[in-house]
């Protein structure tokens, strides 16, 4: 009974380490719209530095999830007409008002896997502050925080990329944030060489996977998609 | 030794192993496909050793494999380039290469907690627990 309840808690605080999420520069960039000089201006100003600096040279910035989904929200405060100077303030209201809303940005969890389908239906948080702005006398601060944190929740975790929903996804405890294969532990990089000019049958990387083809297709169109966004943005 | 594979290694390499001796179930068949990152670290410590692609040396799972590592947790990371296809012919070609290796410092006498295969098995590092426990990973801000 001891050991039993030393497990869960042990288990408990592993699953809370593994909730900081792990997103290099790259697919911040990509998730979020922000360039990559763009996130290093604001990591140089401290605007959004990232947790885990690279420290040595080549090495990518790693920013947590809630870094990654504070940047993600951040390109829509500024496309909406935020002004720069106000943005450290707004993030930091939402962290304040929203204790963990970053876990609300990915698929719920049911019985230890992933749920396909909706992205998250919204935290009861982020429900709340969305009544709160329906209220005619609630700031229009409140209000386009609730607007931005909506159109996040919509587009799911996968951002400028969820058209590759629901076949795949990123979530914090699946592999640290690498995209995978929903439902899965299959990180879509597995499937980069089954493309048309690759030398791996689409069929074949699915018998040794007892996945489908289609999986693999889909895979395979997320890297592509992923790869030509991140090697033309900078 | 008893091994334990993560669903992104091919089931032909449980087989593969159970053939030379060496009992290895996929978390697939252990009901555990689609699990988090916790939970098959958890089910890894029943095993002997863990073969993964997964990179678990990143943060903050480098923390968490890290101390696992350190209560007796081995793991073998076959690591593949993006130009490698990483179909189960490149793995059972990896892990046979490294098994002797692998099995001398990874067995009941062995000193590795980690070995990382790359090149297709040409290449293997070891780190041992004193190398582990020396290393300070990926430190937070």
């Amino acid at each position: 009974m001891g050991d039993r309840a030393i497990d869960a808690a042990r288990a408990e605080e592993l699953n809370e380490l593994f909730w900081e999420g792990c997103v290099p520069t790259r697919l911040v960039s990509a998730l979020s719209g922000i360039s990559r000089a763009r996130l290093g201006r604001w990591r140089r100003d401290g605007i959004l530095p990232p947790t885990y600096p690279a420290t040595i040279p080549g090495q990518s910035h790693i920013y947590t999830w809630l870094e990654c989904c504070k940047a993600r929200a951040a390109a829509k405060l500024l496309a909406r007409g935020l002004p720069l100077r106000e943005l450290g303030a707004v993030l930091a209201r939402i962290d304040a008002e929203l204790p963990q809303w970053e876990r609300a940005m990915v698929l719920p969890i049911k019985d230890g896997r992933l749920v396909p389908g909706d992205s998250a239906a919204g935290s009861e948080a982020i429900t709340s502050l969305r009544m709160r702005a329906a209220d005619c006398s609630a700031g229009d601060q409140t209000k386009l925080i609730a607007d931005v944190l909506t159109e996040l929740l919509n587009e799911g975790p996968l951002g400028k990329f969820s058209q590759h929903s629901p076949h795949v996804t990123i979530h914090p405890l699946w592999l640290a944030n690498e995209p995978v294969l929903t439902g899965t532990r299959l990180p879509t990089g597995l499937f980069r060489s089954t493309g048309p000019d690759g030398a791996w049958p689409p069929r074949e990387a699915a018998n040794a996977y007892m996945i489908s083809v289609e999986q693999v297709q889909a895979a395979f169109a997320f890297e592509r998609d992923f790869a030509a966004l991140t090697s033309s943005a900078r | 030794m008893n091994c334990l594979l993560d669903e992104n290694v091919a089931h032909a390499v449980a087989a593969a192993l159970s053939e030379i001796g060496h009992p290895a179930a996929h978390v697939e068949e252990l009901g555990l496909a689609g699990s988090g990152d916790h939970q098959v670290l958890e089910l890894a410590r029943r095993f002997d050793v863990l073969i993964t692609f997964d990179r678990f040396l990143e943060p903050p799972i480098w923390h968490a494999t890290r101390r696992a590592m350190l209560d007796g947790l081995r793991i073998v990371r076959l690591k593949v380039t993006a130009s490698e296809r990483p179909d189960t012919d490149l793995q059972l070609r990896a892990l046979r290469r490294c098994w002797p290796e692998i099995e001398s410092r990874m067995g009941p006498n062995g000193d590795a907690r980690l070995a990382i295969i790359a090149q297709q098995g040409r290449r293997i590092r070891f780190r041992t627990a004193d190398q582990i426990r020396a290393m300070t990973g990926p430190q937070p801000q």
